[in-house]
């Protein structure tokens, strides 16, 4: 199963990345395809992107909606009912599966070096970066013209700068000139978040990732669900060590950190976890016929 | 569908909302402000400014 989803995870990333014509055009991909939102972290200003980044796209319509033209104001309704669509039927699977960011994280974790838990109380971070740096500041923090922006990629998303500025100014080396305070504090950014998921598995998904944190509100629903059966447990604790998002499936149902990655499933020998949809409905009550109690007849 | 509405309820609630939130975007020109996203170097992302 773990070969599998290395399977899936390379076929994603390399497919949605797969603009390979940038080293000749020196330009990203403008096809429509951009009109498509990738379902993981994915920069769409990577030169090989072929979809957009949910992430960056929700920020840049909260952040220009003052300037939009129809009756409606357009707030991203497009992308938050697509990543909802998503989180309701697989809950935080994309990232275990999808996300080329998260692919990212789990090959650099293999590097051989000492590791370290995650403090579990941080793991509220990434809701705090999705309302303010996702959702308030890009609405509020606006200019004269009443244009805000989307500070997420401004300020911290790794993925932005490895997969985007990176390679755009190797390609575009007239772009050295503009950068400022805010290239050198995404690169900071980057060299800590690397160094943390190289020492902390899955850092970043743990620690600040706003999609993440917005599937994982629906982890708790989802139709596609770990399943713990407890009558297989025999408390072995080996899906313990297997879970990259350090969730104990024996005691946390739904937790909110599992990514369906389906490691403990691989881990466990008595056959306690498996995927499976959430139970159509309650379990049916056995009908019982109670027989009358039987009567002697009456001597005639 | 029917019968996972008997016991999951919100989730079915949920994927006709955001069905409808979606089709709602996708009618009021939010397809075309996300492709017209895409076809720009996102200066944000690189760290321009």
């Amino acid at each position: 199963m773990n070969l599998f989803r290395r399977l899936v995870q390379t076929l994603v990333a390399v497919g949605t990345n797969g603009y390979l014509l940038f080293p000749f055009t020196l330009d990203i991909y403008k096809g429509p395809l951009k009109a498509i939102c990738h379902p993981g972290l994915n920069c769409y200003a990577c030169p090989a992107a072929l979809l957009s980044c949910p992430v960056g796209a929700v920020q840049n319509y909260l952040a220009s909606w003052r300037a939009s033209s129809g009756p409606v104001p357009q707030l991203g309704s497009l992308v938050w009912g697509y990543l909802g669509f998503i989180g309701v039927m697989v809950g935080r699977l994309p990232c275990g599966w999808l996300c080329p960011f998260g692919f990212i994280q789990d090959m650099m974790h293999k590097i051989p070096t000492p590791k370290f838990s995650f403090p579990r109380p941080l793991r509220w971070v990434k809701y705090g970066v999705l309302v303010v740096m996702v959702i308030l500041m890009p609405l509020f923090i606006v200019d004269k013209l009443g244009l805000g922006a989307p500070w997420f990629c401004k300020l911290i998303c790794p993925a932005g700068t490895s997969e985007g500025a990176l390679p755009l100014l190797i390609m575009k080396p007239t772009l050295w000139g503009t950068l400022g305070f805010y290239f050198w504090n995404k690169i900071t950014w980057l060299i800590l978040i690397i160094t943390g998921f190289i020492l902390i598995s899955r850092f970043f998904c743990r620690l600040l990732c706003p999609l993440g944190a917005f599937y994982s509100l629906f982890n708790r629903i989802s139709f596609v669900k770990l399943d713990f059966i407890e009558g297989n447990c025999v408390h072995c604790l080996a899906c313990v060590p297997a879970c990259p998002t350090g969730v104990r499936p024996y005691e946390e149902r739904d937790s909110r950190e599992c990514i369906l990655c389906l490691r403990c499933v691989n881990a466990c020998r008595f056959g306690a976890l498996n995927i499976g949809l959430r139970r159509p409905m309650p379990a049916p009550r056995k009908h019982v016929v109670v027989e009358p109690p039987h009567r002697a007849p009456r001597p005639a | 569908m029917s019968i996972y509405a008997m016991h999951n309820p919100w989730a079915v609630v949920l994927i006709v909302f955001f069905s409808l939130l979606f089709l709602i975007g996708a009618n009021i020109g939010e397809i075309t402000f996300l492709w017209n996203l895409g076809k720009t170097i996102c200066l944000s992302c690189i760290g321009v400014g």
